[in-house]
């Protein structure tokens, strides 16, 4: 269960963040959400697709890592192989109030750890290097929220998006089916009449839905590393 | 010279047959008179599919109210609303709907406390390859024939939904109809029908009807002496049948010697906290001279107790339905609806059809009003004639698919009155007497004896009940088919498998799907996607 506290030099000057893959729950998952502020780095990492939020029906962007529940392919031996950790996990285990932007951790979080790890304050009180780059996540996840959600809406109302299922045989035979993934109809977007395209390229959304459509081919990638595991 | 000549001909020939085209008009202009679920329905579907190329104009008088009942619909509703371009999520929003996964009969049978039994809207599990009655009737196991045979009894006995939010508009793990509030239904039909399908709209009240030497209808004419002509009319002006009864004098076929219902008492239930079970099917709970119907919409209950005048007072049906209601009833506005049981002889005459409660009305037992307004207009869109000269083939074929359809409704109805035990009043015995049953139903029943209803049974390809629904009505109120030695070993294993595998979706969707009215809650909050 989560413990939140507002975070504070006096409060937790001495406490150390551990960051030990293994031991995050969160991170043992075959689906991640992603703001559009990260979908460039992430694009270049891992397929990305949208998915429903499970209890609204909405739509979330979402970064593929496995193909059952709780595997994430990406995670080797508490390794997370890729340039870039879905913000979700990588700013763990800080929040930020939406609305005041004030910051939290959730003090029992298996990365806190009075021993090792990085530290939140130097011992001068000010932010360590390591807690200034958490902060620029978090202003990322502040700011990029409301983006992400005029992403997905503009999409849906341009009527780009189309649900896809993914097949897959492995090298032991074995094979998945991936419901409830939808990804954007290249078709669709192409014959899009010119000043719907225009609007989609001048806010941006035009570039994210190429670099979605595009990070389709990661599955290959994914593919291969369930093959590799499934050798060992 | 012969070259000439073969010209000459072709160019007689194409003229007569442009002069057959100028002399049959095709069909340029519908009016719909009546602006209730039957003229915004027929409006709707037939401006879906012809909006472009027909003027398609519904009038309705602001002085005449629609008749406000009539909440409870058929699967049939999610195509209908589909055809048309409709949002499933505006649907939800703007008419209060609710989800329908089928019937629940109580103290039908018996009478006592525990005797319900389902009408599900799903067929029995594989019923294409195999049915499953002959074989569930020698190994119940004690399990009833729908909930043996179909998961959606445990579902609506848990008080599910249908479906999960992620699943797109009109799609669902389980089959569903709405239940709907009738008055915000139109509302949303005419913004619908005008906004979006070109359908003409006009609010008046028509004076008198005027008619060609021929009978055809020419125009009707409104209060204000306007006149508006149309090539086809269709009459939707309710239980007045403006045009078909009183204009073009259709006789109307009274069928109160078989259905005794006749009077209807209506209330609107709010619930008391929005914690309140919304249930996710209809209510019927027999009474000792009719039946109470209890129908959940998202904001508030649709209640009435329909009765039979012969049977019983007014006063004492009314006081029949503040019971079952409680202490709020007597805050609650009360309706009294007469109902006059049967139909037109003929539905299509000359150049009008009626549809909805002008062509006539039964007891909402199974409600198939709304239903068989569908099934009008969609009859009336797909075989719109090309040529008046064919009007009167299709009228003919109107005629009879509609009447084989009434007929087929009226023995439905009474089978639920037929295979009551029930002995405690006069109304039940009544209901059993044979001078009471159709001798349609009375062969129908003598060969169920032998023979459970299965998929050849009926004629029509668009039976308004199929056999399955036959078969839950029969199996659910304990009528016993002698199961031939024939019959008896065929398929075991097909069935048992059936039967297991029905069971595992009962798990299934006891597990899998959310609360009706957390469903509910979150269709108002988020909508439903339409992929
Ligand atoms: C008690 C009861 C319960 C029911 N329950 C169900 C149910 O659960 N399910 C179901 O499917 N059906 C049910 N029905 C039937 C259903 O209510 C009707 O089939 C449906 O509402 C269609 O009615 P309508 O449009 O034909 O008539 P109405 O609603 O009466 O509409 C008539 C229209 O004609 C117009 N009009 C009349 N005269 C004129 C005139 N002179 N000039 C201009 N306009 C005129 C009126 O303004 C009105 O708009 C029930 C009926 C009753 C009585």
């Amino acid at each position: 269960m989560k413990n939140i506290e507002e975070l504070s030099k006096k409060a937790h000057q001495h406490i150390r963040i551990n960051r030990d893959f293994n031991k995050l729950p969160a991170a043992h998952t075959h689906v991640l959400p992603l703001l559009v502020t990260e979908l460039l780095s992430s694009g270049a990492n891992y397929p990305v697709f949208l998915t429903k939020n499970d209890q609204t029906g909405e739509f979330l962007c979402i970064a593929l890592l496995g193909f059952t529940e709780n595997e994430n392919l990406y995670l080797d031996q508490g390794e997370w192989q890729a340039s870039h950790i879905p913000l979700t996990i990588d700013r763990q285990p800080f929040h930020i109030n939406q609305e005041n932007k004030q910051v939290y951790i959730d003090i029992d979080s298996p990365w806190v750890d009075k021993k090792q790890g990085e530290l939140i304050f130097l011992e001068n009180g000010e932010l360590s290097p390591y807690m200034e780059a958490v902060m620029d996540n978090l202003s990322k996840i502040h700011s990029g929220a409301k983006e992400t959600h005029a992403f997905i809406n503009t999409l849906s109302e341009y009527d780009l998006i189309e649900s896809i299922e993914l097949s897959i045989t492995f090298d032991d035979k074995s094979s998945e089916k991936l419901n409830g993934l939808y990804t954007i109809n290249r078709q669709k977007l192409a014959t899009l009449p010119s000043d719907k395209l225009i609007k989609l390229h001048q806010s941006g959304i035009l570039e994210g839905a190429y670099i979605m459509l595009n990070s389709v081919e990661h599955v290959k990638s994914l593919v291969s590393r369930k093959n590799k595991r499934l050798c060992k | 010279m012969m070259v000439l000549f073969i010209l000459d001909i072709t160019i007689i020939f194409s003229l007569t047959i442009m002069e057959s085209i100028l002399s049959k008009p095709s069909i340029k202009s519908i009016l719909i008179v009546g602006g209730g679920s039957a003229g915004w329905l027929s409006a709707g579907i037939l401006a879906a599919r012809h909006g472009s190329t027909v003027n398609i104009t519904l009038v309705e008088s602001p002085d005449v109210k629609p008749i406000g009942v009539g909440e409870g619909t058929w699967p049939t509703m999610k195509e209908t609303l589909q055809e048309m371009g409709i949002s499933e999520t505006d649907f939800f929003r703007e008419c209060n709907a609710s989800f329908k996964q089928g019937a629940k009969f109580s103290k039908w049978v018996t009478g006592q406390d525990d005797d319900y039994y389902y009408h599900p809207l799903m067929l029995p599990q594989d019923f294409v390859k195999t049915n499953l009655a002959p074989f569930w009737s020698q190994n119940t196991n004690g399990q009833s024939f729908s909930n043996s045979v179909c998961f959606q009894e445990a579902l609506c006995e848990h008080g599910l939904a249908p479906k999960t939010i992620t699943m797109p508009e009109y799609n669902s793990a389980a089959n569903y109809a709405y239940h709907l509030d009738a008055g915000k239904f139109t509302t949303f039909l005419t913004k619908h029908c005008t906004t979006k399908l070109n359908v003409k709209h006009i609010l008046t009240t028509i004076k008198k009807v005027k008619q060609r030497k021929n009978g055809d209808i020419e125009c009707v004419v409104a209060k204000d002496g306007n006149e508006i002509h149309a090539d086809l009319f269709i009459d939707c002006t309710g239980s007045s049948s403006l045009l078909l009864g009183k204009t073009l004098g259709v006789e109307f076929i009274d069928k109160s010697d078989v259905l005794f219902i006749d009077q209807a008492i209506a209330v609107q239930l709010p619930y008391e906290s929005d914690k309140d079970p919304i249930l996710p099917y209809t209510l019927s709970t027999a009474q000792d001279a009719g039946w109470i119907w209890d129908i959940a919409l998202s904001n508030r209950r649709g209640i009435g107790h329909v009765y039979s005048s012969r049977h019983m007072s007014e006063q004492k049906a009314e006081s029949i339905l503040a019971d079952y209601v409680g202490p709020a009833y007597k805050n609650l506005t009360v309706k009294k609806i007469p109902i006059r049981c049967g139909h037109r002889k003929e539905f299509w005459k000359n150049n009008c059809v009626g549809i909805g409660m002008a062509a006539g009305f039964l007891e909402p037992l199974e409600a198939s009003a709304l239903m068989l307004i569908e099934i009008s207009a969609k009859f009336i869109r797909d075989q719109l004639p090309e040529h008046k000269s064919v009007m009167s083939i299709v009228a003919k074929r109107f005629n009879e698919r509609h009447t084989y359809h009434w007929n087929r409704i009226v023995d439905f109805l009474k089978l639920h009155y037929v295979l009551s035990k029930r002995d405690d009043t006069a109304f039940w015995r009544d209901n059993r007497d044979p001078a009471t049953i159709p001798e349609s139903l009375t062969e129908l029943l003598t060969l169920w004896k032998y023979h459970s209803p299965y998929r050849q049974d009926f004629h029509h390809k668009e039976e308004v009940f199929p056999a399955a629904s036959y078969q839950y009505i029969l199996y659910g109120m304990g009528f016993k088919t002698h199961i031939s030695e024939r019959d008896k070993s065929k398929n075991d294993a097909l069935c048992k498998q059936a039967i297991a595998d029905n069971h595992t979706m009962i798990q299934k969707g006891i597990t899998l799907l959310p609360n009706n009215r957390e469903l509910l809650q979150k269709i108002k909050q988020y909508g439903m996607k339409a992929i």
